[in-house]
């Protein structure tokens, strides 16, 4: 096609300009020089304009045809409002929402991190041989060896999260922290926006009490005081002298660290860390290594550790991942299904748009006719009607933009944490960028097939033609089949948000309040400080008017989704990496004000003391697990590796399980522990207070932060909400990906019916004479309308069926983002068509109708 | 710009694609001096107009350009036709005799 290649070299001209504008100067003067005195002097001066003028072909001249054909468009346009006000509509549903995913795709998976040479910095990770996927953290001592030997990495640094109480001027706060390696910015390439950031030395023993604070701490908590640095804070009652601020927006892996403090170990605890895993290694590829080759030399290495420890790595497997990948790999399978589902959406909403078009360059054949006579050429025509769809989806696009704008804060939620910061939705460049790239897409989407029909049947004459039906048909088809695949996936989404919502946690977490308080290991370094702390909190906390009960615990249910560690059963064998589970330390009331139900034996109760038989109580999962087919009470467990000299503990009770992992996962093995027994400071020790409240548990919050408060006025208290708001984090994307598919499957289905309903009534209007003759020949009007809806249907079901095998093809590709619903979910592939074909029906019906009160009299009568 | 006695409009892209046929791959100045000495000095083209005319051809995609040294070493924009060009050249030339047939039977009418 002559005409897209002639835009294609003008594209290309506009893209060199300034080097097209070079060669025609030069052009030019090599062709005066040639000239004798006489002409040169006669061209004197229009050397500028010839070059203006030969420039004009490319631009202006393509500019005031483009304009004129655009105030064309626009006039045609508002001659037909109804036509306008629906294409541009439907497009700007699309295009709307087209840039809103396109947009947070960008952001996401494109979009490089705000680090220098971000492909460079991989994560290393240590999992096990099991399975290739499980990625855990490492260990202190694990990452000095991998740092002192890895040829294919040029820098590694550590990092891991820790805790902060700041206290001092203002409300006593609980801060998330990171802690890293002195070397850690110096990676990663950050420079500080004040002061210094880490440098060798700082996280040496006895000098690691420095801290680098993050831009939107000092904006916030030090209001942007520049003396700050040299100044000191206290952090879990230590002082710390601050000795930077980090740029705005810094954040590395994690969001939610407000702080970085140096990661210190006395060398015999670096030397004792090999098996304790928490901290996360990162670092960046030697220049001229592939991540292959980075990939080899961890197998190597990873051979080597299982040998030289194999009380602690037996079964160490390491992993290479670019940052970037880690950071978006739990996003990408929701991201790529969106991207798919909106583009069905677009596309559905530009071969409506293109129905309207055929339908109206029928009517509009007489005036293509008179242009043509008048001189216009087919490529001509051809570029006008490609101009008004290209009005219309530009206008669509601005509208678009709104819509986008309202999805931005929708989609935000799917934002990987670590990168919201520098990934924030919004209305920028490349978001319009990403409208007007959709917009022109849609232009050729709905406008090719319309133009190139209209300028053929111009040349035919044969208006109305057959042909001209099956494009419409053709169409309808594709519509219907693209509903039908959203729809499908609709339904099964929303199918997984119901069965996640239905799932029961193995406690009752309406009525639940539940606050966080960390204990400054400083203040309680005696453990009797500690259940001295609990057991007061715990007394005040019964003593609110309307609090039923109330319990320390190591963690509310899914907050956190680790502390696992070994355990040996009494006469079963040790098995490195499947003999584990997640300690938890609670206070004697905690089953019973989580409503954890109790299967056998019994709960801790006062008399589990200090000094008393050690006890344990363990969920169905760790029973059904250790002792399959025999009574667990009364068995006993040890805590730690089997080389450990930790007491053997009872089990006298087990309890339902807790869905500690999450909603959509299996139930982890737990054992619980009386933290009386316990007080030593651990990582299982309690840090959560929960409270069975009578009546919403929000109005407590008050009276909870104050008993706390009684107790210790330094205390921080964090995280203070309703268990159920805790909850409802859990199931927040499935509910997003649910809300947003169910949107485009509605607008889908509406617009599928939208083209039906259009192009019956069409079809109905053409047909009128037709339909005289049938009626004034006998033909009875019910005869008539079934014809019509008969018509109807056969598109309709053509589209369910395509659409069905496509969709029972696909939706396999979504399993990753279900929960209890296989992607051939009977239910869903029942219900859909059923929904689709009654729609259909009455968007046939109405047409259908028409056609049956047709009076034959004035149906002849009539054109 | 254009002067008095120019080319009649329209024609200067076969005189132009002709040039070509007949030259090969040929710079502006060297198109301009050909159809000037071609036409015994009658019409000569300006570049305020050959210039714009091969733009709009590089358009259209009749012709294509390179640049080249010339024979006293100096660089200059060939330009040389292609086949959509020699295609055009054959119509236009086709429609050109038949509108000067038929205007030379309306002008010098025969008398037989």
């Amino acid at each position: 096609m002559s005409i897209f290649k002639e835009l294609q070299r003008r594209w290309q001209y506009w893209r060199d300009r300034s080097l097209r504008d070079a060669e025609l100067q030069e052009e030019l003067q090599f062709h005066i020089d040639h000239l004798d005195t006489r002409q040169k002097r006669a061209r004197f001066g229009n050397a500028t304009r010839f070059r203006e003028d030969a420039r004009d072909v490319w631009i202006s001249r393509a500019l005031d045809e483009l304009l004129s054909d655009v105030k064309y468009a626009i006039r045609g346009l508002r001659k037909s409002p109804a036509f306008a006000a629906t294409a541009i509509g439907t497009l700007a549903l699309g295009i709307g929402a087209g840039t809103a995913v396109f947009s947070l795709a960008q952001a996401v998976l494109l979009k490089p991190l705000p680090y220098p040479d971000p492909e460079s910095l991989v994560m290393i990770f240590e999992g096990n041989e099991r399975s290739a996927k499980s990625r855990t953290d490492t260990s202190p001592a694990t990452y000095r060896s991998l740092r002192d030997s890895m040829r294919t990495m040029e820098k590694l640094a550590l990092f891991g999260s820790t805790e902060k109480n700041l206290t001092g001027e203002g409300e006593p706060e609980r801060l998330d922290g990171g802690t890293a390696s002195a070397n850690f910015f110096s990676t990663i390439g950050v420079q500080p926006f004040l002061g210094r950031l880490f440098q060798a030395g700082d996280d040496e023993m006895g000098k690691e009490d420095v801290v680098v604070l993050t831009y939107e701490l000092w904006e916030r908590r030090f209001a942007s005081d520049r003396a700050i640095v040299g100044k000191q804070i206290r952090l879990n009652e230590t002082p710390h002298t601050v000795i930077g601020v980090l740029p705005p927006k810094f954040r590395f892996y994690f969001e939610r660290f407000e702080l970085w403090t140096p990661f210190a170990l006395s060398p015999e605890r670096w030397a004792a860390s090999r098996g304790a895993r928490y901290i996360y290694v990162t670092g960046r590829v030697r220049n001229g290594f592939t991540m292959a080759q980075v990939q080899s030399e961890l197998d190597s290495l990873g051979a080597d550790f299982r040998r030289d420890f194999p009380r602690e790595m037996s079964a160490s497997k390491f992993g290479a991942v670019g940052l970037h990948d880690r950071m978006t790999e739990d996003t990408r399978t929701s991201l790529y299904f969106l991207l798919a589902a909106v583009i069905a959406l677009l596309l559905i909403a530009c071969s409506n748009v293109a129905n309207l078009q055929l339908a109206r360059s029928v009517s509009r054949g007489a005036e293509m006719a008179v242009r043509s006579a008048l001189g216009a050429g087919r490529g001509r025509l051809l570029r006008q009607m490609l101009t008004e769809s290209l009005v219309i989806s530009v206008a669509a696009g601005v509208i678009g933009l709104v819509i986008a704008q309202g999805a931005f804060t929708l989609l935000q939620t799917l934002v990987p944490s670590g990168m919201a910061a520098n990934a924030r939705l919004g209305l920028n460049a490349s978001t319009v960028g990403i409208m007007f790239g959709l917009a022109f897409g849609a232009t050729l989407l709905s406008g090719l097939l319309p133009a190139v029909r209209g300028a053929r049947s111009l040349t035919t004459r044969a208006i109305g033609d057959r042909g001209q039906d099956r494009a419409r048909g053709v169409l309808i088809v594709a519509e219907v089949s693209l509903a039908i695949l959203l729809l499908t996936s609709a339904a099964l989404l929303f199918r997984t948000f119901a069965n996640l919502n239905d799932v029961d946690p193995g406690f009752r977490a309406n009525d639940l309040l539940s606050a966080q308080t960390v204990l400054p290991p400083v203040m309680y370094k005696q453990p009797a400080l500690r259940t001295r702390f609990y057991t007061d909190v715990l007394e005040r906390v019964r003593a609110i008017p309307g609090v039923a009960s109330a319990a320390y615990t190591s963690a509310v249910p899914t907050t956190w989704k680790g502390g696992f560690s070994g355990y040996v059963a009494e006469g079963k064998p040790f098995i490195r990496g499947t003999s584990n589970a997640m300690m938890r330390q609670v206070t004697s009331d905690y089953f019973a004000t989580m409503n954890i139900g109790l299967r056998a034996g019994r709960v801790f109760t006062a008399s589990d003391r200090a000094g008393s038989e050690m006890v344990t109580v363990v969920n169905k999962a760790f029973a059904d697990f250790v002792w399959p087919g025999e009574d667990p009470i009364g068995k006993r467990l040890r805590r730690g590796a089997p080389e450990s000299d930790t007491p053997w503990i009872r089990v006298v009770g087990v309890v339902e399980n807790v869905l500690e992992m999450g909603l959509a996962n299996k139930p982890a093995a737990i054992t619980y522990f009386p933290e009386s027994q316990h007080p030593a400071a651990s990582f299982s020790s309690p840090l959560y207070v929960v409270v069975r409240t009578q009546g919403d548990p929000a109005a407590f919050a008050p009276a909870l932060r104050r008993a706390i408060l009684d107790v210790n006025p330094n205390q921080t208290v964090a995280k203070l909400m309703p268990v159920t708001q805790i909850m409802a984090k859990e199931v927040e994307e499935r509910r997003l990906h649910a809300s947003i598919t169910v949107a485009f499957a509605a607008a889908a289905l509406l617009l599928a019916c939208l083209g039906i309903y259009g192009v019956l009534s069409y079809a109905v209007a053409q047909r009128r004479r037709e339909f005289g003759v049938r009626l004034a020949m006998g033909s009875s009007q019910s005869r008539l309308a079934g014809l019509v809806l008969g018509s109807g249907l056969r598109l309709t079901l053509a589209g369910v069926v395509i659409g069905m095998a496509a969709a029972w093809a696909l939706t396999r590709y979504m399993e990753a983002l279900l929960f209890q619903v296989t992607p051939h979910d009977p239910v869903a592939f029942g219900i859909v068509p059923a929904v689709l074909l009654v729609t259909a029906l009455v968007a046939c019906w109405i047409p259908a109708r028409r056609a049956m009160r047709l009076d034959p009299s004035e149906a002849l009568r009539y054109d | 710009m254009a002067q008095s006695d120019s080319i009649p409009p329209g024609t200067l892209y076969m005189l132009v694609l002709k040039t070509l046929a007949r030259l090969g791959p040929m710079h502006g100045y060297g198109i301009a001096l050909f159809i000037q000495e071609t036409s015994d000095g009658v019409l000569e083209v300006e570049e305020g107009s050959l210039y714009p005319a091969l733009q709009r051809m590089l358009l259209k995609g009749w012709v294509e350009a390179e640049w080249r040294q010339t024979e006293n070493n100096r660089r200059a924009r060939f330009y040389s036709m292609t086949a959509e060009g020699r295609k055009t050249l054959r119509a236009e030339v086709q429609s050109f005799d038949r509108v000067n047939r038929a205007i030379d039977l309306i002008i010098h009418p025969s008398e037989g």
